[in-house]
């Protein structure tokens, strides 16, 4: 066992699993966006091309591998003109995989909050947006945290898969320094472990926030 | 008390996929005025609040509230209260929020002139010291007063009822009865789906009885409950045995 080479190399390892976690958080976030906007719409009666568009994404992404959606963004689009600098094609493949699986999860939680709760709402004045705004979201929403959070610690795991577009993340920095030196063992056994800790953290955090949100419910 | 009703509803139909859940309905209400349906279920009783408080659009006909029809949207100020069987009070408000929310999301108040017709409501529904509770935290009985002052709270010119202790075993139907028996007593138009026929009795000024969409007959509480002209009002009488 030469752990050496992990300490010899532990400024590289800190720093890529920072960009991990910066790659993480900003798809996340984006993810976010778009699975609140596709789920809220896709609970409303919308026209039929909105609805089969939106229909059409969810299920392409959730029905296709993460790994052939990079490649496709990064190294299929530039045929069509469009290319995008591997950071940024990783945010936005990682944000549209995520948010079709985390669009359901939104549409879901909406459909959980009970529909008194919007015929009430409406009876006192409020109108759609802020009925959704004020009482359905808030309600939806503790439902569908444990569940992203969930997803968080998915796109965290699944953002190793961007290694392949050169993007020296925790992976790639690993995959570089077992070319140097070829400990596989130390080297993924490390990985392994940082990445343990972050998915560990976010379950922590997730605790925190269910407990947070939790409160208007329990005695 | 003037001849001009407060509420005013003309050949009014509704149907469910075909099925006519409401057919040719009159009615007029006046100021004051409190009115009881009864009527087995399915009959379309609540069908009809839920049209007139717009959670339902209609197929035909007309309803206006102080002359004018609720789907003019000049005024979309609310003067229509309702109050649920299932109270719906948003559970991650606290009491006081229930109250006070929808008069600063909607009424656009602020906080402070909101809480404080909040809290006066809450001493009106004999609920001051839960103020700062969940809904969960309250009985059924309470649930629905703190429901009942959210629908006052935007000062509603009618209430409509619908089924409010229906959810509610019977000793705690009594406090809503007594808000209800409160709100009367103040002077407030309503209009009460129930099951209760001795409440409907003691409170209203009318009954109205409905079977299969329609107004079957209407009357003072002793001409319907005493002497019902209508074959279908006293068989309906029969099957709930209720006793005069």
């Amino acid at each position: 066992m030469k752990f050496g080479i992990i300490a010899d190399n532990w400024l590289f390892l800190l720093s890529a699993a920072l960009l991990t976690i910066k790659i993480t958080a900003v798809s996340f976030i984006l993810a976010l966006v778009i699975a609140f906007i596709v789920g809220t719409l896709r609970c409303e009666k919308l026209p039929g091309v909105v609805e089969k568009i939106l229909s059409v994404y969810v299920e392409v992404f959730r029905g296709t591998p993460l790994l052939i959606q990079l490649f496709f963004i990064y190294y299929g689009l530039p045929s069509i003109g469009l290319s995008i600098p591997g950071f940024w094609a990783a945010i936005i493949g990682l944000a549209l995989n995520s948010a079709a699986y985390m669009s359901e999860i939104v549409r879901a939680s909406i459909n959980s909050v009970p529909v008194g709760q919007k015929d009430a709402s409406f009876v006192l004045g409020y109108n759609r947006f802020q009925s959704l705004v004020h009482i359905i979201y808030p309600q939806a929403v503790r439902v569908a945290v444990p569940t992203l959070m969930n997803s968080f610690s998915t796109l965290l795991k699944e953002s190793s898969l961007v290694s392949i577009l050169a993007i020296t993340e925790l992976t790639r920095i690993g995959n570089l320094i077992y070319t140097r030196t070829y400990r596989a063992f130390e080297i993924y056994l490390t990985l392994g472990v940082i990445y343990f800790i972050m998915t560990y953290a976010v379950s922590l955090i997730s605790k925190k926030i269910e407990k947070r949100i939790n409160k208007a419910y329990v005695c | 008390m003037t001849n001009i009703p407060i509420l005013k509803i003309i050949g009014l139909n509704k149907s469910f996929n075909g099925f006519k859940a409401l057919q040719e309905i009159e009615l007029d209400v006046y100021n004051k005025e409190i009115i009881s349906i009864i009527g087995p279920s399915g009959s379309g009783k609540s069908t009809l609040l839920r049209c007139i408080c717009k959670l339902e659009p209609i197929d035909s006909g007309r309803i206006f509230l102080n002359g004018n029809s609720i789907y003019d949207d000049n005024g979309s100020e609310k003067k229509i209260g309702m109050v649920f069987q299932q109270f719906n009070l948003f559970p991650h408000y606290t009491v006081l929020e229930n109250i006070i929310k929808p008069l600063m999301t909607v009424g656009k108040l602020n906080k402070n002139s909101a809480r404080e017709i909040g809290l006066n409501l809450l001493i009106k529904v004999k609920l001051e010291d839960k103020k700062d509770n969940f809904p969960h935290q309250l009985s059924g009985g309470q649930m629905q007063r703190v429901a009942i002052a959210r629908a006052l709270a935007m000062s509603p010119n009618i209430m409509l009822f619908d089924e409010p202790t229906s959810a509610l075993d019977p000793e705690l139907s009594g406090e809503v009865f007594q808000t209800i028996r409160d709100l009367a007593r103040d002077g407030m138009t309503m209009i009460i789906v129930t099951h209760e026929m001795s409440f409907a009795r003691e409170i209203s000024d009318r009954i109205l009885f409905m079977d299969q969409g329609t107004i079957i007959e209407e009357g003072s509480p002793e001409k319907i409950f005493n002497k019902p002209e209508m074959e279908r009002t006293l068989c309906f009488f029969k099957r709930i045995h209720f006793k005069k």
